[in-house]
């Protein structure tokens, strides 16, 4: 405990430069602007500035990635507020009180308390976040090469099934067509060239970021210029800084939507909207004006605000800690920590100790840039809504062009990015979501040493797979989660049920 | 309380998801199965006593497995929901090829992969950017029927974009990140 | 009016661009004075050898450069992935891998890569041994327990090294050439996940570099059999390590080095101004004299051909066990190797 506090006051004073506090202004501020434009996602926005930042030292360019993110998350709500288009599909339970107070013009107010309640979301999270991390660390050596076979097996299957509810099976084919993707190129133990002829540009693999900003840039230009316009509301702002009453009254909604949102992020593949929405209906069934929510409420939006946010520093824990990513945006941060030579995972307060206090650095300081940006220029950058498509996709891609290119200097990239991007639009087209497969090309590696490294360990037996506690857990709750999915799976569960709750009622009806 | 989906995004046509699932499944079972057979003819470096576990084709062959099952199991579900009745007709072509949101559609793909795979190589990127800036908007926001005179601001705002952006991207690249732009 | 100044913006973004094509940087004769930052691939993972001195090296760099010097770790296969890497990369000097001499003169004769020391200028900085260390928690109290248990069940005693192509395995294959033992050879990333696998009981024994163990024998979670040379190694904060010279007496060792390499053919003020510093910091270098004491590493600079002169025996041993073990493609004086 001692140790951390140390090592986050070690980090905290590290990132005290002017350039690095500039680079903290200038990237949240983008965040914001990028999550208040419907169209662009903090996702996309993570992507493209991983390319920005590639050059950078790996803990400047994380702490531009992380308050892009934070950023982003927060700044939807603006959109969300405004135009009643959550910026980010994180901000759809802010639209449902938010837009509500700007129609009875009071979109200052709600703006300002949506940036308070994110500030106190984010900073509770981040509080967790430093407690729960090194925790982790405990166990890191239980992790062997069965239980990070079964850790990236377990990874794909949850991602795709929380970024696919509709349809999950969607989501664990394209896990499996990332982890194919991976295989590409060298492998790790022989240097034998798999799926590509020696001396041939595919030979060197596929590079993570050329694919990730296909998979999510232009394919989501693509998308993006599919849509028909949307139209611009005018709204008049008022007083943004609100008065300490207004938050003060609400301060146990805050607190418990700071946790239950932090939780919620912490669980491998559920996003930061499912934490808006349950800490939204938390505090709605905890409120004392539970009628005025859908109508304005403060409660209400400050619920969803805190909650949304503190789901990010939530999402960093699995991320961290497991190399799972809570949603598709902490994918995209996952994924650019790896290109940036940090491998986050069980062995992090191992290999890089002073690494996990960095990030809650780095999301402290996320936080203290949306609070101050957040309250300020309110009135000047609502004008960045009536930027139309059209000017700024062929910027966007632009970006995503140059990006692809920049990291190796290869034109070939740029065909990666196009390929990924095309296929990638078909894919999302057919329900097929993105972020499995990204993080398949992450954990493929992952899988492919450890399987074999297990296979050799156990001399081709299976059974050392399932009797290590930890492997054990991660296969039954793999188990789970593929048979939760099943009807007659369910069916047989509310048998079950039925049977053990009611045997009654059963027998008399047989 | 019911969570909406993560990615909003307009998908296709609820009815036409059995058909696409058909394909996308005989799809999936051939490329499974293809990397299945490949991974098994991957070299066991037998001469060189290395463990018959370690061996490169043993994790893609799984893989291939995997997806060429999971393939099958699409494949079942979209026969149940009588996805091999393709019904690609004359009209239903038709309709999709009239609707407005394929032009835009075919229009973003087209100027994109002509500008990354064609334009880049062919002039400086500096001058390229611009230009595919400038006939994105140009596309885009070019009222047929009005007479040009009358569109003259849509000229000069689409040049002023593609100009600033075009350079500032150029120059943030070249000076800053001091990457050799082709 | 405004339609003119549009034109003026474009026509002088235009000549920018091809002023800025016709202009790139020009040294002067002499010093090289790098215009970013120079990039060093480590290709093995965070931690272990490569990755520590380097990273030494690196800080040291810096001020006579007057640039960054970014470390990225990008392991796979033996460190041939990183390798290659830094070989594709433009031959312009911002690019350089680092790793064991003898590891990069090896690679052909492995069938990993085909590239051999001409390739490369080296600049070498420490010297490292290998240790056979044992998880404290396996019944092994010495050397010739583990020489019993690797006979009573030929290859089936866990052994964790670096990759095919590691300081590790050279060791290992020179020990099973001496005794005749088999042993499971199981591969991690690089020395440092080798080590953390072997104390979290994955494997039971490693054979990487003292440098690598140093920690985690100081640590008390694993305990050192012999050290590969012949005499033995004082280790500060752990004690003596016997030389394995103890057990097999004909055992041959030589030093095995380590350093930063760049290919041989980029711009000669390059190697002239690496050499410069090679021959001034870093051989007065007070920070590597104190990584080396401080784990059990030799501190011994060296660069062009004196480096590949004073790293030949290692890879002289190393590539003839590996063609008598029956596990090179090729025989290595073909490349260049004689036998020792």
């Amino acid at each position: 405990m001692l140790e951390g506090l140390q090592l986050f006051g070690q980090s905290f004073i590290g990132f005290m430069s002017l350039g690095i506090l500039f680079n903290v202004l200038w990237a949240t501020q983008l965040g914001i602007i990028v999550g208040m434009l419907p169209g662009l996602t903090a996702t996309m926005g993570v992507a493209l500035m991983t390319t920005l930042t590639f050059r950078m030292p790996a803990s400047e360019a994380v702490l531009i990635l992380v308050c892009m993110y934070v950023g982003a998350i927060y700044g939807g709500s603006r959109s969300a507020i405004l135009l009643n288009i959550p910026g980010t599909p994180a901000n759809a339970a802010t639209a449902v009180d938010g837009y509500p107070l700007a129609k009875q013009g009071r979109a200052g107010r709600a703006i300002g308390i949506a940036t308070t309640g994110s500030f106190i979301g984010t900073f509770i999270g981040m509080i967790i976040l430093a407690l729960f991390t090194p925790l982790i660390g405990k166990f890191a050596l239980e992790f062997k090469s069965f239980e990070f076979f079964w850790l990236s097996i377990f990874g794909i299957v949850i991602c795709g099934n929380l970024t696919a509810p509709k349809d999950p099976l969607k989501g664990w084919i394209a896990g499996f067509l990332g982890l194919f993707v991976a295989m590409i190129g060298m492998e790790g133990i022989h240097a034998h060239i798999r799926f590509a002829r020696p001396g041939s540009e595919l030979s060197g693999g596929i590079a993570l970021l050329p694919a990730m900003v296909g998979a999510f840039g232009f394919a989501e230009i693509i998308s993006v210029m599919k849509l028909s316009a949307y139209e611009v509301v005018k709204t008049k702002i008022e007083r943004v800084v609100p008065k300490f009453v207004e938050i003060w009254v609400h301060k146990w909604t805050i607190i418990r939507s700071g946790i239950v949102g932090t939780f919620i992020g912490a669980i491998p593949g559920v996003g930061e909207d499912i934490a808006a929405w349950v800490s939204y209906d938390m505090a709605k069934r905890s409120s004392k004006t539970p009628e005025k929510f859908g109508k304005g409420s403060i409660e209400g939006l400050i619920a969803a605000e805190a909650g949304n946010n503190a789901c990010v520093a939530g999402a960093m824990i699995p991320v961290l800690s497991l190399a799972i990513p809570g949603s598709a945006p902490a994918a995209v941060l996952l994924a650019a920590m790896f290109i940036h030579g940090v491998r986050p995972g069980p062995l992090i307060m191992i290999e890089f100790p002073s690494f996990v206090y960095e990030v809650v650095v780095m999301v402290l300081l996320a936080s203290a840039a949306m609070l101050i940006l957040g309250l300020s220029m309110v009135r000047w950058l609502v004008k960045v809504l009536v930027v139309p498509r059209q000017k700024l996709m062929p910027i966007i891609f632009a970006l995503c062009v140059v990006g692809a290119f920049a990291i190796q200097g290869r034109v070939f990239d740029i065909g990666v990015m196009i390929a990924f991007g095309l296929i990638g639009y078909f894919l999302r087209e057919m329900d097929y979501p993105m972020a499995p497969l990204i993080l398949g090309i992450i954990l493929g590696d992952i899988l492919d040493k450890n399987l074999r490294r297990a296979l050799i360990l156990s001399d081709g037996g299976l059974a050392p797979f399932f009797n290590q506690p930890i492997g054990l857990v991660l296969f039954f709750v793999t188990l789970l989660v593929i048979l939760s999915k099943m009807k007659w799976f369910n069916d047989l569960m509310g048998l079950l049920k039925n049977a053990i709750l009611s045997p009654f009622k059963r027998n008399k009806g047989a | 309380m019911d969570a909406p989906p993560l990615f909003e995004e307009d998908t296709m046509k609820e009815s036409n998801m059995p058909q696409a699932d058909f394909l996308m499944s005989i799809l999936l079972i051939v490329f499974g199965i293809t990397v299945l057979f490949v991974s098994i003819g991957m070299p066991r470096f037998e001469e060189m006593d290395v463990n018959p576990y370690s061996v490169p084709g043993v994790v893609p062959g799984f893989l291939g497995a995997i997806i060429a099952v999971l393939g099958f199991v699409l494949l079942i579900r979209s026969i149940i929901r009588k996805g091999y009745k393709l019904n690609i007709t004359g009209r239903t072509m038709k309709e999709w090829i009239r609707d407005d949101s394929t032009s835009r559609f075919l229009l973003t793909i087209g100027l994109c992969v002509f500008y990354a795979l064609v334009l880049i190589g062919l002039v400086p990127y500096a001058v390229g950017t611009v230009l595919f800036i400038f006939a994105f908007i140009l596309v885009f926001e070019y009222r047929r029927g009005i007479p040009l005179r009358e569109q003259k601001r849509m000229f000069l705002g689409a040049t002023l974009v593609s100009v600033l952006s075009g350079v500032s991207i150029w120059v943030l690249f070249r000076y800053l990140f001091l990457v050799n732009l082709p | 009016m405004k339609r003119l100044s549009v034109l003026i913006v474009l026509l002088i973004a235009l000549s920018m661009a091809s002023w800025a094509e016709a202009a790139p940087d020009s040294g002067d004769s002499g010093m090289w004075k790098p215009t970013k930052p120079i990039t060093i691939i480590v290709p093995w993972g965070a931690g272990g050898s490569t990755d520590q001195v380097t990273r030494v090296v690196a800080g040291e760099l810096e001020g006579p450069l007057g640039q960054k010097v970014v470390i990225v770790n990008q392991p796979g296969a033996s460190g041939s992935v990183g390798t290659k890497g830094a070989f594709d990369a433009p031959h312009d000097g911002y690019t350089w891998a680092a790793g064991a001499a003898a590891d990069l003169g090896a690679y052909k004769v492995k069938g990993l890569l085909d590239t051999t020391w001409d390739d490369w200028e080296l600049f070498l900085n420490v010297a490292n041994v290998s240790v056979i260390a044992v998880n404290v928690d396996t019944p092994y109290q010495d050397f010739d327990d583990l020489l019993e248990a690797f006979k009573a069940n030929p290859g089936q005693v866990p052994v964790a090294t670096a990759g095919q192509l590691s300081a590790g395995h050279a060791a290992m294959e020179a020990i099973a050439k001496y005794t005749g033992i088999k042993y499971k050879h199981v591969t991690y990333d690089g020395g440092n996940p080798a080590v953390i696998a072997t104390v979290a009981g994955e494997a039971e024994v490693t054979s990487q570099l003292a440098v690598e163990e140093a920690d985690m024998l100081k640590g008390g979670k694993l305990r050192a059999l012999a050290v590969l040379d012949d005499k033995p190694l004082q280790l500060k904060g752990y004690g003596e390590i016997p030389a394995i010279t103890d057990w097999i007496p004909e055992f041959q060792a030589a030093p095995n080095y380590f350093g930063i390499w760049v290919p041989a053919d980029v711009p000669a003020e390059v190697l002239e101004t690496f050499g410069e510093i090679w021959d001034t910091t870093i051989r007065d270098s007070q920070m590597l004299a104190d990584y080396a004491a401080e784990r059990g590493a030799v501190f011994s600079p060296s660069r062009g051909e004196e480096a590949k002169k004073k790293a030949m025996p290692f890879l002289q041993l190393v590539a003839w066990n590996y063609y008598d073990g029956g596990t090179a493609v090729m025989s290595p004086d073909t490349v260049g190797i004689p036998k020792p």
